[in-house]
């Protein structure tokens, strides 16, 4: 099962700061996570929490100042094209050939993210010259292919529509095939289907998956919705107060996670499908102000099994296997408090039979 | 930061919730008018305006009573002199002293300042508020109304009503309401409009709020910041509209005295060599207190927008790091040579 | 959570035949709200779901005055609220005995006001409480009441997170102790985990203050864990209302079968092997609709009849009333 999979993204320890007349927000603190060719991973969080922050920061789409990257390096590697950066290190200029050719991105409101003076086509069409020698009557051929592909009826009436005479779920669709455009390998998608109603966020979630057997892309996909995570994901990283505090495998997130946040998140959707009404897992409070972020564990406030060293020492990350880590303290082999916990599936794995898994702390 | 954790260092005993506050708000409590205070007397400029409005208007109202002078004091026998310790802006050709008759003049174009900034606003918001909350046909009339009167040049208005009142203090303040009503009434029929059916109006009307209440409790403050810009424009406009006035003759009438008529008097001493200051002084007075008025108004937009108080600092920051790093270069030169 | 007691209680609001439609200008006219009828039992929860611009927040809004109604009867404890004037309606007292909450948590709250202001306006224009003093008491109340601290009360709402807000604005909407509330999409502005927070809250409030609520929202999750019936809205009709396990295990009208399949559940195994029907096209805006089913145009079941005849809510059953000419059964 293991087939190596080619590496696109490697991000180690990155740090990136807001500086405010206020104080330092620190919005990312120190994190570590890869992408694979042919990948979706899921970047899973409150609002706050950092997650567009790392996306845009790969991308290079915070404004500089006031955000900072204190540190930590984001390594691209494209074996096809011969190409190995640390983005981290660009200048605005020379990450302006990145973007759009080998990244691009998909938001969550199309309509801000198109120019409304311009029509659709027009827009594909300006994308795709700048990357490429294309004439312009070539250019609009792809253009309108990549329309009908995305699932617009009548493409090449679609090229010459202005975006404020489209639908919302038509415009994504517009924006999915503008990024597309190029033949990126990696798509960032922050929230595409949020602002959009059941039935059409259901399509859209439909094309990216087809697109990205298509195409064998890498797809980084950022959202609130843990149903949509279970549709579209290969790989969950979870964020908490701009750290990642478990990331595994879907299934492992999913039905053995360790992370009591992580428990707090699963337990809190309320089901469509019936199941004995049970109450819905709350976690108490809000996130931790990144303008001071506590000194210990971030989540320890919130944490229903908090202890004294939770507050006062940031728990390292404790691996489960080799695709699933988590940070808390609870996974410490000295720690002898054993949680079942009150979400997942009992599945069997040679876990101890109490569900905790106990593990060695990774020396920092 | 990345000191070592060992093994003795972790306590795993558990913690209570009540030890810990998973509620608390971190942040110190920022207030906005308070914060807008701060940002602007930041300002240097902002203060200079101040302190010189400060002093216009304390001048305005005690130098007249410190003078042993009365401004319609005619002496002969000291007709055009010039500034000197017992005339500090000299004597015109009645031998009336300046330095009264200009802190008089003050006093007039002060009160034509504010009151005919806000007599026009406080008619223009009562009718643009009318409008916009209870809208359809009121709001039709009144603001065909406006945009009829708004055909019509402001001047036509304030010589028609200056002539049938004569030039007085308060005749140029009702010409200047009559006149000027209709920009506030619009602005704010705009601000009314947008804000009537933001989620919090309605939520004040579910409360039972009624809609002065609305008006006035929920949406004024909100527009509050754009108002004390708009007014503090608008006080120097009208003191510049009655200088205006004072030149085609229909300021305030003699023996009653403002700046603008003081100046325009002393125009006809513009090319005099010996009776310059007639049209210096009054002139320079109302000059600076215009431009003191102007830039109090952009200083205070400045303070009322708090995203500016971000972008300076980055600004400020990125300077620091630029000098940084040029010095560093030079370091590196010096050291290569 | 469906209380099986509560069939028996009396009726709080009888909605018959509410029309609320909306000029465009050039003889357009968008029938937001087009003849719909429910009913909402004192101490049950009716939830209100469909897409947006399906004329479910205009409902609500209809239900507290926001809006006039423009046809039909608003039977609120047996008084009809839709002929009434301003000064009768105040004579009822009407906005102390309905309440809304307000779906954006940051538009809602006026950011001038503290948090303290703003959940004791209703006390302070209904003038509920002696003075200043027993208001106060009474706001630290209902800080308590939804989880936050007395010293809250002097801080403005930018202050506060999301959830923190959106409790503010339910300590608002329970200052006047409503018997009946709207939750217009609640929770829908929140992160899961304080969106669970925010529909314990409400739950538990229904309980203790013996509330109503009409629950409208997008999410058919949500609708389902706190509601007792469930109507489903399209294009600003009912195509389906009934009790909530029942519509949602035994949907029948092919509306409410797409809505329920489309959306995504968080359970990776399930995602898996589940076979999903895409509805084709998008919902459209009801301006100027033509007759018959207006779901005729999306539905994989289209007949003849469906677009010439407008079908009305039938009974399959019980309480379960379905407007589809072929239910699929």
């Amino acid at each position: 099962m293991e087939q190596k999979k080619e590496r696109l993204i490697d991000v180690k320890d990155l740090e990136v700061s807001f500086m405010t007349a206020n104080g330092e927000v620190k919005a990312v603190r120190g994190i570590d996570f890869q992408l694979d060719k042919g990948e979706t991973l899921a970047i899973v969080g409150e609002s706050g929490c950092g997650k567009s922050v790392t996306i845009q920061t790969i991308m290079r789409l915070n404004l500089e100042p006031p955000a900072v990257i204190k540190g930590g390096s984001i390594t691209y590697t494209n074996s096809e094209k011969n190409i190995k950066v640390d983005i981290t290190k660009l200048n605005n200029k020379q990450m302006q050939a990145y973007r759009g050719k080998e990244f691009s991105m998909i938001f969550q409101d199309a309509m801000t993210s198109l120019n409304p003076t311009s029509k659709v086509g027009r827009q594909i069409v300006e994308a795709i010259r700048k990357h490429t020698a294309l004439s312009y009557m070539e250019a609009k051929k792809n253009a309108i292919e990549l329309l009908g592909k995305v699932g617009l009826p009548n493409p090449e009436a679609v090229f010459s529509r202005y975006p404020h005479t489209m639908s919302g779920g038509q415009r994504q669709r517009v924006m999915i095939a503008l990024a597309l455009s190029c033949n990126p390998s990696i798509l960032f998608a922050d929230e595409p289907t949020t602002a959009l109603d059941v039935t059409i966020q259901s399509q859209i979630l439909d094309l990216m998956n087809t697109i990205k057997k298509e195409r064998d892309m890498g797809i980084i996909f950022i959202t609130h919705n843990l149903g949509v995570v279970a549709r579209m994901a290969d790989r969950v990283a979870v964020m908490y107060a701009g750290q990642i505090i478990e990331s595994g495998m879907l299934r492992e997130i999913f039905y053995q996670p360790k992370h009591p946040y992580t428990w707090g998140l699963l337990g809190s959707v309320p089901e469509l499908k019936k199941s004995e009404n049970k109450r819905l897992l709350s976690i108490p409070g809000t996130p931790p102000d990144l303008f001071a972020p506590p000194k210990g564990c971030g989540f320890a406030a919130r944490c229903p099994y908090c202890m004294k060293a939770c507050l006062d020492y940031m728990p390292g990350e404790y691996s489960i296997t080799d695709s699933h880590f988590a940070r808390c303290w609870l996974l410490d082999e000295e720690c002898s408090t054993r949680i079942t916990p009150p979400v997942g599936r009992a599945v069997n794995t040679g876990d101890s039979d109490d569900g905790v898994f106990k593990t060695k702390r990774k020396e920092n | 930061m990345k000191e070592k954790i060992i093994s003795e260092m972790l306590d795993f005993s558990p913690v209570s919730e009540k030890e810990r506050d998973a509620e608390q708000i971190i942040r110190p409590s920022v207030r906005y008018w308070p914060e807008v205070w701060k940002r602007l007397f930041r300002n240097k400029l902002a203060v200079l305006c101040i302190v010189i409005i400060g002093l216009i208007l304390l001048c305005a109202i005690i130098m007249p009573i410190l003078s042993p002078y009365e401004f319609d004091e005619v002496s002969l026998f000291e007709s055009g002199l010039k500034p000197s310790a017992a005339h500090f802006f000299g004597t015109d050709a009645s031998g009336r002293d300046l330095w009264t008759r200009v802190w008089i003049g003050a006093r007039a174009s002060l009160l034509i300042g504010f009151l005919g900034a806000l007599t026009p606003f406080i008619i223009g918001t009562m009718i643009g508020a009318i409008a916009g909350w209870y809208g359809g046909r009121i709001d039709m009339i009144i603001m065909r109304v406006c945009d009829i009167m708004l055909c019509i040049p402001s001047m036509i208005y304030m010589i028609l009503i200056l002539m049938v009142m004569g030039g007085s203090v308060s005749s140029l303040v009702v010409a200047m309401a009559i006149s000027g009503w209709m920009g506030s009434a619009r602005g704010f029929r705009g601000r009314v409009l947008q804000f009537k059916n933001k989620e919090f109006t309605l939520a004040a009307k579910t409360q039972g709020a009624s809609a002065p209440r609305i008006i006035f409790r929920h949406i004024l403050p909100n527009i509050l910041g754009n108002i004390a810009v708009g007014l503090s424009g608008a006080v120097p406009g009208a003191i510049f509209m009655e200088a205006g006035m004072a030149y085609i003759g229909l300021g305030v009438t003699p023996p009653n005295i403002s700046l603008g008529q003081l100046s325009t008097d002393g125009i006809t001493y513009f090319m005099s060599p010996t009776k310059f200051h007639l049209f210096l002084y009054p002139s320079l007075v109302i000059s600076i207190m215009i431009f003191a008025f102007f830039m109090f108004g952009n200083a205070l937009r400045d303070a009322l927008d708090p995203r500016l108080r971000d972008e300076e600092y980055n600004a400020k920051r990125m300077r620091k790091i630029k000098r940084g790093q040029k010095r560093e270069a030079r370091k590196l030169g010096k050291a290569a040579v | 959570m469906a209380e099986s007691g509560a069939t028996k209680q009396e009726i709080l609001l009888d909605v018959q035949n509410v029309k609320k439609y909306f000029n465009l200008g050039h003889g357009k006219r968008l029938h937001a709200v087009d003849d719909i009828s429910f009913q909402i039992r004192r101490g049950e929860t009716l939830g209100l779901v469909g897409e947006s611009g399906c004329g479910k927040t205009t409902v609500g809004r209809t239900l507290v005055q926001l809006y006039e109604a423009d046809g039909g009867k608003i039977i609120f404890q047996g008084k009809d609220i839709v002929p009434m004037t301003r000064l009768q309606r105040k004579k009822e007292q009407l906005t102390k005995k309905m309440q809304m909450i307000f779906q954006d948590p940051y538009a809602s709250l006026n950011p001038y006001f503290t948090v303290g202001e703003i959940i004791g306006e209703g006390l302070e224009i209904h003038k509920i409480g002696a003075d200043k003093k027993e208001r106060l008491e009474m706001v630290y109340e209902l800080l308590d009441r939804v989880g936050l601290h007395k010293e809250h009360a002097n801080r403005f709402p930018h202050e506060f997170s999301g959830g923190q807000r959106q409790r503010v604005g339910i300590a608002r909407s329970l200052a006047l102790n409503p018997d009946f509330i709207v939750c217009d999409e609640a929770t829908s502005a929140l992160d899961v985990s304080v969106q669970a927070q925010v529909i314990n809250m409400l739950i538990d409030l229904r309980e203790k203050m013996n509330l109503t609520y009409l629950v409208v929202a997008h999410d058919l999750s949500v609708v389902r864990y706190i509601s007792d019936r469930v109507a489903v809205m399209y294009l600003g009709q009912l195509v389906e209302i009934g009790a909530v396990d029942e519509v949602y295990d035994h949907p029948m009208h092919p509306y409410t079968i797409g809505l329920l399949e489309a959306v995504p559940v968080a359970d990776p195994d399930y995602e898996k092997d589940r076979k999903i029907t895409m509805m084709k096209g998008e919902i459209f805006s009801p301006v100027n609709p033509r007759p018959g089913c207006r779901f005729a145009t999306r539905c994989p079941y289209a007949a003849e009849e469906c677009s010439s005849m407008t079908p009305l809510l039938q009974s399959v059953g019980g309480d379960h009333f379905v407007a589809c000419h072929h239910p699929v059964r």
